[in-house]
Order: structure tokens, then C-alpha cells, then sequence
């Protein structure tokens, strides 16, 4: 009696198992030539605190903690991405860091950067290209203060937006 | 005996005390937010692409996900359309503006538009796609956007955002792949530089597809001065979108004063020709090109030794370094570098060295003579430069070890991978790794307690032996 309800519990296993798998593969058979869709993941880079500004200087600032992306290929073999980082708001003044409370803009605009080098205006980005996993995603900001900008604490939010291009 | 006891209880004490403080230390660590402020974000399903037909409903069940060490936030979900940079980048296009004829977008619901999220949990969000039964012919196009909310704080604060592009091809119609050249121009003609020949080609089909093309110059008589290759798009070109493609040409030799034509011609990937075009540019006074590439045929019988024309730059490949007879060739490389690992910022020196598929039998060594930029770059110090190697594989640079010759004004290395080379700069101000060292402390401080424990255990027994 035992043994045929061990046998009993273990083909409810299977079923159990093979049951859902069945009704998953005739879902996803309508995709053509991608049985499973790539699962993509991001890391933004961490957030970046500034030092006190002192008027003239430029100052330059490495994210506290670098961003990555891992891709889960399902059917593919390779996964190609891009990521692009940018200040598209919330708020205005895209591209400038906001005084908390007021929302006045800093007079110079924020130069964000991946590498430490070819700097671009934060309201236009820049994008990183990619293939399946990378763990240094890196992110610099440059900022100025010029006399006459008011004191107080200064922020911006930059977003960092990751799409799979293609796949192989 | 009594005091030995206390000693040796007094000992206990304090090694479980340290190992109490370890512990601690290592919870602390592990449980320190080092990526607390900045979002992560997971999304499975990233990417449909699927033949519909018209009037079929179709679901896609998207899973949104959050690390644990992630910080809670709210998902907003949204359908935009999506565009292309002239440069290929994939780009929403908000639904004002979205008017096109290839949007999918009005034929796509959500479930949800809106919901919080835990670190560690995970939600399923579901895109309902309804063809419209007189949807057309070719591909439709749209893009889901999911997205995090800021941490806020003082500073930069980061948002992540996750685009789900839509590509759907309606079953049945019919496929058009055609374009035209819109314009083609070339820059200025400086001796020393390449000419830049810049070609914009709109995609007038409606479907997406790749591009590859070739320019080809020649001079008044009719001569070829030079033909280059256009590669193959990396990215498919979206029906009524324009590409610009961007081809430095190095002529052979010298150009002489006189007219000069460029004609353009781009293909799609099975060789079928989309358009043609053609512009002049005028030669005032003789053209030099810059340094043409170098060019070797590396015999596996001896040792050979590949430069560019100015020797800037060679490689010299041992006896036996290649198995098989192969040309290889040392050219600028002018694509613009994936980012460098961090501790490290670019310089100006990029080169290629083409031809090898395979790793070397023997490592070939690379010397290249530093730029001014490049030592602008490192702030005037040399021994802060270093040859980085694009390890295609990892798809990472590599840092080689590299050795500094001020008096040459040299770089060099050992590799036994060949491929895109770059000067960078160490940017690490110390070089030290407190993390690890710490780390390392806290390892050697358990060992020593274990250890400590171990001997303090034994030693009682061994007494009682000896009595």
C-alpha cells in the first residue's frame, strides 16, 4: 500500500512538473524564432555626492559605486545592449543642478561623462554599448559653481535607461 | 595552576570577543548599502519580437523584478513609440510625437501603469498587443518603458529605466526594402587626416534591415584613387529613419591639386544595391595622406616585425609565434573605445592590429611611442600610462603590463592577443586596495583566534598527561 502511494506522490510529481511547462512552451510559441525572451537587468551607477564647491573650480566626482548589467539570454546566444545615461528631468531645467526648496539652476551647466573623459552636456547623454554581462559601469559628473550662484544644497537626477538592441 | 586558569579564561574571553567583533565586522560589511542608493532594476521578456497577423491579440508577460539590496521604489509603466538616432541608438518617442505610420504603440495596453515595489520582490506586468485587422503591410514598431523612482538626495541621483522594444511583422504582407541616399558630403581636406566622407541614407521601405556600402574615389581621368568598405550596420535601420554613416578615407599616396569624385553606394547585406550617389571635392594643394597601414605577412619559419609607416607603432612576433602563414596589419583604429575599467581614464593613442583570429603561439611584443596628448593626459607623468588591450571575448580592456621607456618615449608589452590597443592612464591615486586589505586583516585575525583557541584547548590535556 506504501509503495503505491510513493508511486502515486511521484507521478503527481511529474505532472506537477510537466503540466506547466506544457502550457508555457504553447505560450510563448506564437514568438517567432525567440522561444525565450532575454531577461535584462541594470544597475544604475550609485549616486554622486559632491564635495563644497568653490566658485571657478571645476569639480569632478566618480559615482560611489559602479552600475552593471547582466543579461539572462534565453534562447539567444548573445545579447547586445545600449545604455544611456541622461538628465530627462523629473522638473525643469534638464541638464542643471536644482537648489533644493527654490529649484534655481546652478549658472554653469552639469557634464556627466563615462570614462573621465569626452564629457557632454548632461541634457544630451551619452550611451555605452555592450554584449550580455559587463560590471563596470562607470559614471563622472563636472560641475562648476560661478559667483553669484546662491548657497544651498544642489541636486539633478540622471537617468540611465538600458534596451536590448539585438540579439543572435 | 589557578592563575594559568584565569589566564587562559581570560584569553578565551578576549578571543571571543574578537571573534564576536569579526563577525560583527563581516555583517557589517556584507550588510553595508555600497549600491543601496543606486536602483537596480530586472525585467524578463525584454525584448519581443513575433509575425502577428491582423486582427490577433497577443499577450506578453513581463516580470519586474528588484535585487534585495536594491532600495524601494515605485514602477511607473508606460507605451511609447520608438525612433532611432542617426546613429542607430534606439530612442522612445512620447506618444505626441509618435505619429508615424510604423508605431505599434496604439495597438498596445498595460496592465498596470503604476505599483510599488520591495527589494527582493517582483511583479508581472502584462502587455495586451491587438493588430488592428487593416493594420497594413511590413513592421510595426513600439517601445514599454519601466522605470524606478530617484533616491532623493544632494548631488547626482540616478534613475533606472529598462526600454522593452516591440518589433512586430505582420504575416502575409508585403515586404518592401528600399532607401535612398539623402545626402553625402565630405569634410574638410587637410594633409594628414583622412577625408570623411559622410553618407545619410533614409530607409523608404517598411521594414527594418542592415546596411553595408562601399565609397569609392576617383580623380579626373577617371582613375580609382581608392576604394573603401562600408561595414555592415551593427543595427537595423527603422522604415523612414535616416542613418549616417561616417567613413574615414585614407588615400593610397599623395593627391595632386584637381577635382576629385566620391561615389557611394550602399547594399543590403545579401549584396542587393538600395542607392547610389555621388560629390566632388577639390584638391587646392597636394594632399598627404596620413601614415598608411602597415602590412606583413607573418611566416611561422621566422621572426617578423610589423609598423605603421611613422613607426609609431609596431609589433614584433617571434619565430613560430603564428601556426599558419597570415597577414597582419597595424592600422588607427577609429572607433570610438568602450569605457575603461575603473582606475583608469583614456589617453589618445588607439590602434588596431587585424588579422589574427586566434590567440598566438608565442606572445608578440607591442611598442608604441606616446603622444604629447597622451602624456597631457597622464598630467605629464609617463610611468602613469598604460597599454590596455579590448579582450573581445569578455568583451573588457585589459590592462597590460606595461613597461615605460622615457627616453624613447616608448610603451610596450607582451600580448599573445592581438586586436584593439589604447593608452590609458591609471587613475588609482594610491594603487592600494583598502578593501582588500581589510579583508585580509579580518581573515588573518580569525585564523589567529582559531588558532589561539586550538593551542588554549590542547595545552590543559597535555599537562595532565605529563602529571
Amino acid at each position: 500500500m506504501k509503495k503505491i502511494l510513493a508511486l502515486v506522490a511521484v507521478l503527481a510529481l511529474v505532472a506537477a512538473l510537466v503540466v506547466p511547462m506544457a502550457v508555457s512552451a504553447s505560450q510563448t510559441a506564437t514568438v517567432n524564432g525567440l522561444i525565450t525572451a532575454p531577461t535584462i537587468s541594470m544597475v544604475a551607477p550609485g549616486n554622486i555626492t559632491f564635495p563644497q564647491f568653490t566658485f571657478g573650480v571645476a569639480a569632478i566626482q566618480e559615482t560611489a559605486g559602479l552600475g552593471s548589467v547582466t543579461v539572462v539570454p534565453g534562447s539567444a546566444t548573445n545579447v547586445f545592449w545600449s545604455v544611456t545615461a541622461a538628465d530627462v528631468g523629473p522638473g525643469s531645467a534638464w541638464g542643471y543642478m536644482k537648489l533644493s526648496g527654490t529649484g534655481a539652476a546652478l549658472t554653469n551647466p552639469l557634464y556627466i561623462s563615462a570614462t573621465n573623459s569626452g564629457w557632454v552636456p548632461a541634457a544630451t547623454g551619452y550611451t555605452v554599448n555592450g554584449e550580455n554581462n559587463i560590471t563596470n559601469l562607470d559614471f563622472w559628473g563636472d560641475q562648476t559653481a560661478v559667483v553669484g550662484d546662491a548657497a544651498g544644497s544642489y541636486s539633478t537626477t540622471v537617468t540611465f535607461t538600458v534596451a536590448i538592441t539585438s540579439f543572435n | 595552576m589557578g592563575n594559568k586558569l584565569k589566564v587562559i579564561k581570560h584569553w578565551r574571553s578576549l578571543g571571543a570577543l574578537l571573534l564576536a567583533g569579526a563577525v560583527l565586522f563581516w555583517a557589517v560589511l556584507l550588510a553595508s548599502p555600497v549600491f543601496a542608493a543606486a536602483p537596480g532594476l530586472t525585467v524578463s521578456n525584454a525584448i519581443l519580437v513575433s509575425n502577428v497577423t491582423p486582427g490577433q491579440t497577443l499577450t506578453w508577460p513581463m516580470v519586474v523584478s528588484l535585487a534585495t539590496t536594491d532600495p524601494a521604489t515605485v514602477i511607473t509603466v508606460q507605451v511609447d513609440g520608438m525612433t532611432q538616432g542617426s546613429d542607430g541608438s534606439l530612442e522612445t518617442l512620447p506618444s505626441s510625437q509618435d505619429t508615424g505610420p510604423y508605431t505599434a504603440r496604439p495597438f498596445i495596453s498595460i496592465d498596470q501603469n503604476s505599483f510599488p515595489l520591495n527589494p527582493g520582490d517582483s511583479q508581472t506586468v502584462t502587455a495586451t498587443i491587438q493588430v488592428p485587422q487593416d493594420v497594413g503591410a511590413g513592421q510595426r514598431f513600439a517601445m514599454i518603458t519601466l522605470q524606478t523612482q530617484a533616491v532623493p538626495g544632494a548631488g547626482i541621483n540616478t534613475i533606472s529605466e529598462v526600454d522593452v522594444p516591440i518589433y512586430l511583422t505582420i504575416t502575409g504582407s508585403q515586404m518592401i526594402d528600399t532607401g535612398k541616399i539623402t545626402s553625402l558630403t565630405t569634410g574638410n581636406i587637410t594633409t594628414g587626416q583622412p577625408i570623411t566622407v559622410t553618407t545619410n541614407f533614409e530607409n523608404t521601405g517598411n521594414e527594418h534591415f542592415k546596411i553595408e556600402g562601399q565609397i569609392t574615389i576617383t580623380n579626373a581621368a577617371g582613375t580609382i584613387i581608392d576604394t573603401i568598405g562600408i561595414p555592415e550596420t551593427t543595427s537595423n535601420v527603422m522604415p523612414g529613419l535616416t542613418r549616417q554613416i561616417v567613413t574615414p578615407v585614407t588615400a593610397a599616396g599623395t593627391l595632386s591639386p584637381g577635382t576629385y569624385t566620391v561615389q557611394s553606394q550602399i547594399m543590403l547585406d545579401d549584396g542587393t544595391s538600395l542607392d547610389q550617389s555621388t560629390t566632388t571635392f577639390t584638391v587646392s594643394a597636394p594632399y598627404v595622406p596620413p601614415p598608411s597601414v602597415g602590412t606583413i605577412k607573418l611566416d611561422p619559419s621566422s621572426a617578423s616585425t610589423v609598423k605603421n609607416e611613422d613607426g609609431s607603432v609596431s609589433v614584433n612576433f617571434p619565430q613560430g609565434a603564428a601556426v599558419v602563414p597570415v597577414e597582419v596589419s597595424v592600422q588607427p583604429n577609429p572607433n570610438q573605445l568602450a569605457a575603461f575599467p575603473k582606475g583608469f581614464s583614456a589617453a589618445s593613442t588607439t590602434f588596431e592590429v587585424n588579422g589574427l583570429t586566434g590567440l598566438l603561439a608565442k606572445e608578440a611584443t607591442v611598442t608604441v611611442k606616446y603622444s604629447s596628448d597622451d602624456l597631457s593626459a597622464a598630467g605629464g607623468n609617463a610611468s602613469k600610462l598604460k597599454l590596455m588591450l579590448w579582450n573581445q571575448g569578455t568583451s573588457q580592456w585589459v590592462a597590460l603590463t606595461t613597461k615605460v621607456n622615457t627616453t624613447a618615449q616608448t610603451l610596450s608589452a607582451t600580448s599573445n592577443e592581438m586586436g584593439i590597443f589604447a593608452v590609458a592612464v591609471g587613475t588609482s591615486s594610491s594603487g592600494i586596495n583598502w578593501m582588500v586589505i581589510g579583508v585580509i586583516a579580518v581573515v588573518v585575525i580569525i585564523i589567529a583566534i582559531a588558532v589561539f583557541l586550538l593551542i588554549s584547548r590542547r595545552k590543559p590535556k597535555v599537562k595532565t598527561v605529563k602529571r
